[in-house]
């Protein structure tokens, strides 16, 4: 399932934001929703992070919640190669950023479906020696995730 | 008096809390995500939640009373509607309901759900 949710549109090769607000702000952004929306999301967003951060570690973060903001369940993949720091687990700086928005109707098992694919590419790019930053085009980032989603 | 709107948009924040509380305490979701979390932070949020709901109570306890309903049948109080069609139960709202009634809370014919116009 996870083929669906990504789209090149809403894959950010360079964020400029260098906090954890700030990156989740510049990601929502993507998604072209009015300010009220936009604020919701965040704010959803950001309890979630309260209870604990979404940074797993190895450089990678998987913020996400249950928005009323989206109409379908969403995904945005966001890069920053200099690296932002969102209070992970091993305190090191983020530069891989999955987010994933489900509505509040999306069944759960669909949204933990697409929670677990993530999950498991993360493990996948994890297990890499390094975490790859240098992207050219949206294109490339969706293959080149995709192949930890098959192993 | 028009509260309806206050009320609704609290409305949507207490069920993104109240999702998030069954999300927090759903094993296969902790599995999945291989997440813990502290009591302490569910107590801070479940305090968070209940301050909600008595500021809505206090507004208007008949439509308070009906989310609570609705969240015991469905797991959720209130739904949008999306192109005329309610996102609970999928069914397509009769003609003569075209958006939001800025007065009184309109519930859904077919699942008794909240229903919310927001675009
Ligand atoms: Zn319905």
């Amino acid at each position: 399932m996870i083929e669906k949710l990504l789209r090149e549109d809403r894959i950010i090769l360079d964020l400029k934001a260098k906090d954890k607000e700030g990156v989740l702000r510049e990601m929502i952004s993507v998604l072209n929703l009015p300010k009220d929306k936009e604020d919701l999301l965040f704010n959803s967003l950001m309890q979630r992070e309260k209870l604990g951060s979404t940074g797993i570690g190895k450089g990678i973060a998987i913020p996400h919640c249950r928005s009323v903001a989206v109409d379908n369940i969403t995904l945005v993949i966001g890069i920053s190669k200099n690296g932002v720091d969102f209070e992970s687990l091993d305190g090191k700086p983020v530069h891989l950023l999955f987010m994933l928005v489900a509505t509040p109707m999306d069944p759960s098992m669909q949204y933990l479906t697409a929670l677990g694919n993530i999950a498991r590419i993360a493990r996948g790019l994890a297990s890499e020696e390094s975490l790859r930053t240098d992207f050219s085009s949206p294109k490339e980032v969706i293959e080149y995730l995709l192949k930890f989603n098959n192993e | 008096m028009n509260n309806l709107k206050a009320f609704l948009e609290d409305l949507y924040l207490l069920q993104d809390l109240d999702l998030l509380l069954d999300q927090v305490k759903d094993p296969q979701y902790l599995e999945t995500f291989g997440f813990t979390v502290s009591d302490d932070k569910i107590k801070t949020l479940e305090e968070k939640r209940n301050d909600l709901a008595k500021k809505l109570r206090a507004i208007n306890p008949r439509w308070y009373q009906i989310y609570e309903r609705l969240r015991r049948r469905y797991k959720r109080g209130i739904a949008r509607v999306i192109d005329d069609i309610c996102t609970n139960c999928f069914v397509q709202l009769p003609a003569s309901m075209t958006g939001q009634n800025p007065d009184e809370l309109q519930t859904c014919p077919s699942c008794g759900i909240i229903l919310i116009w927001i675009d």
